[in-house]
């Protein structure tokens, strides 16, 4: 529970750790739109979320993210994927014809297997690119990137600046919160609690064993917390300084361009039906992959000088 | 010179039970007071009240010739710091050197002077090799020093240390313990309020107040307080082994210096 992956900061000095806060929080919702876009054959769907898994995977790496987190924090889509499984098996697609094996007298179908991966494909996506953000983001410049967003909302008198820096110390008690839960749970399970065995009922009594003295603590710990940054000056109305300025510079002018080429480039793909016996496909698909192999050679140059300098 | 003025304040939570009552004393430039007491005795009660988290009752409380209310409150937060019990829940900042410029970033330091500032007061606690570690990698000891760096950074005549080693191992006890006496040394004007359980401590200060039911017992210096063990039986504080051990064998006919050191004593006892 301890080395929770998701949501934790990993100290190094990438490119994408040096990159602005704002153009990467720019980035996460741009490729999350280029991820979500829906493609007219599942061919296309696959391949272009094959390129994707290879460019997000380039991205962990780049940031220094081990391959051990990266699953860590894929365990929590279990659950997910049996129940999409499960959802698509017995309910499949109104267009499914394809029969791929039988259970009994359910029919499995070919479509209800890919709607399955489609979905299933897109929310790993989702988990690993806000993983690159928050694993290169501390949460303070996370903070200043959204209030920089939300800044306009000041005009009709929106929290902007509250909201931030609630999301900020959201993310910086993830791992003291996690830390928390494992105590109480060992603490209650050396009193006979016992959250992996037993009944539904039973479990669920011992999962409220566990919340209650979570929810307790977690308020004690917010009290002490707002206590502790009124007593050090702070005051969400009061004017402050910053430590962390956002610079926007040549990188990310580069990065932005890229992501922006990339979410239009699925947007135009997404308007053409091709697949994979169409010829004038071919091309589109190896410039894909051409750009996001250049891109990640670049990156790699320039992370490799930056660390040998 | 006093620079904090405590007359007759009186504090209740409920309006039934005053937690506080009628508490005075001061607080002059350069000294260290201990306040010590058993649980609820209302010692963290009086830090909060003191730096305004609680609201004291009207005209009690003083600070730099200026009444604490919600008119001065910022001017005198911005001269009395705190160091509060568990390091986990005042640590802001994703890293060490964050945790300090927060503290910074409301003082309205120009971004060019924090980095000097931050490198300046994790030297005096012992940090700079750790301004880029995040809390999850401290020890409890190092978090606390890192609230001090924070804290002193932020140019205080007083700080406050409510109960800030309680939770820390004896090494932790040991660094935190150091920093104040390396903060004292350095800056002699620097004024310290420990609100403490560990009579040690408290018996390092200059001047020690023991509360009861909201209510000072005795203020003196810890020279003249241990005469009186009575006051520590009554409030329900239990003394220091080394004095409970030589007022034992005082009532044995036995006289030993009270400022010998434990292996003194039993080399003493031996003989």
């Amino acid at each position: 529970m301890t080395n929770v992956s998701l949501g934790r900061y990993v100290p190094y000095n990438s490119f994408i750790h040096r990159m602005d806060a704002r153009n990467k929080i720019f980035c996460l919702i741009a490729l999350m739109v280029a991820v979500f876009i829906s493609y007219p054959t599942y061919e296309i769907t696959f391949i272009v979320g094959g390129a994707f898994a290879v460019f997000v995977f380039a991205l962990l790496m780049i940031s220094h993210v081990s391959v051990k987190d990266i699953f860590k924090s894929l365990r929590v889509l279990w659950f997910f994927i049996i129940v999409l499984l499960i959802i698509n098996i017995f309910i499949p697609p109104r267009d499914a014809s394809n029969v791929a094996f039988a259970m009994g007298s359910v029919n499995v179908y070919w479509e209800a297997i890919f709607q399955s991966l489609k979905i299933i494909l897109r929310l790993v996506l989702m988990i690993e690119l806000t993983m690159i953000l928050t694993a290169t983001t501390k949460p303070l410049d996370l903070t200043y990137g959204l209030e920089w967003y939300l800044t306009p909302l000041k005009l009709i008198k929106f929290p902007a600046h509250e909201v931030a820096m609630t999301i900020s110390i959201a993310l910086r008690f993830i791992p003291t919160l996690l830390d928390e839960t494992d105590r109480i749970m060992k603490a209650q399970s050396s009193r006979g609690v016992d959250f992996k065995h037993g009944k539904i009922s039973s479990r669920l009594k011992a999962i409220v064993s566990l919340i209650i003295p979570l929810f307790i603590s977690a308020f004690q710990r917010s009290e002490e917390l707002a206590d502790s940054m009124e007593a050090r000056g702070y005051d969400p109305k009061a004017k402050r300084t910053r430590y962390h300025i956002l610079r926007f510079s040549l990188n990310d002018l580069f990065t932005f361009l890229l992501v922006g080429a990339i979410m239009s480039g699925t947007i135009i793909l997404s308007h053409y039906e091709f697949n994979l016996q169409t010829q004038s496909f071919i091309p589109w698909y190896c410039l894909i992959l051409i750009c996001i192999f250049i891109y990640v050679i670049i990156v790699g140059i320039i992370d490799a000088t930056r660390r040998k300098a | 010179m006093k620079l904090i003025e405590v007359n007759n304040l009186v504090f209740s939570y409920d309006k039934k039970i005053n937690v506080v009552d009628g508490v005075s004393f001061s607080v002059e430039s350069g000294k260290y007071i201990s306040i010590i007491g058993h649980n609820g005795s209302g010692k963290s009660t009086i830090a909060k009240l003191l730096i305004g988290l609680l609201e004291a009752n009207k005209d009690s409380i003083k600070a730099f010739d200026m009444e604490l209310n919600a008119k001065n409150l910022r001017a005198i937060r911005q001269r009395v710091g705190i160091v509060f019990q568990n390091p986990d829940n005042q640590f802001v900042g994703s890293t060490v050197r964050d945790d300090i410029a927060f503290g910074l970033e409301n003082r309205q330091i120009p971004h060019d002077q924090m980095d000097d500032i931050i490198n300046k007061f994790a030297a005096k606690v012992n940090m700079l090799d750790f301004l880029d570690k995040e809390p999850e990698n401290l020890s409890g000891g190092q978090k606390q020093r890192v609230a001090i760096a924070g804290i002193l950074a932020m140019n205080p005549d007083v700080i406050i240390f409510d109960e800030a080693t309680s939770m820390l191992d004896p090494k932790g006890k040991r660094e935190v313990r150091e920093s104040i006496e390396l903060m004292r040394k350095e800056n002699p004007n620097l004024s310290i309020i420990s609100i403490t359980h560990d009579l040690e401590e408290a018996f390092s200060s200059d001047e020690v107040i023991v509360l009861q039911k909201g209510k000072i017992v005795a203020d003196d210096n810890p020279e003249n307080i241990l005469e009186k063990p009575g006051i520590f039986v009554e409030s329900g504080v239990d003394l220091p082994f080394k004095n409970k051990f030589l007022n034992l064998l005082s009532q044995a006919g036995i006289e030993i210096k009270n400022d010998e050191s434990l292996e003194r004593i039993v080399e003493e006892l031996c003989r």
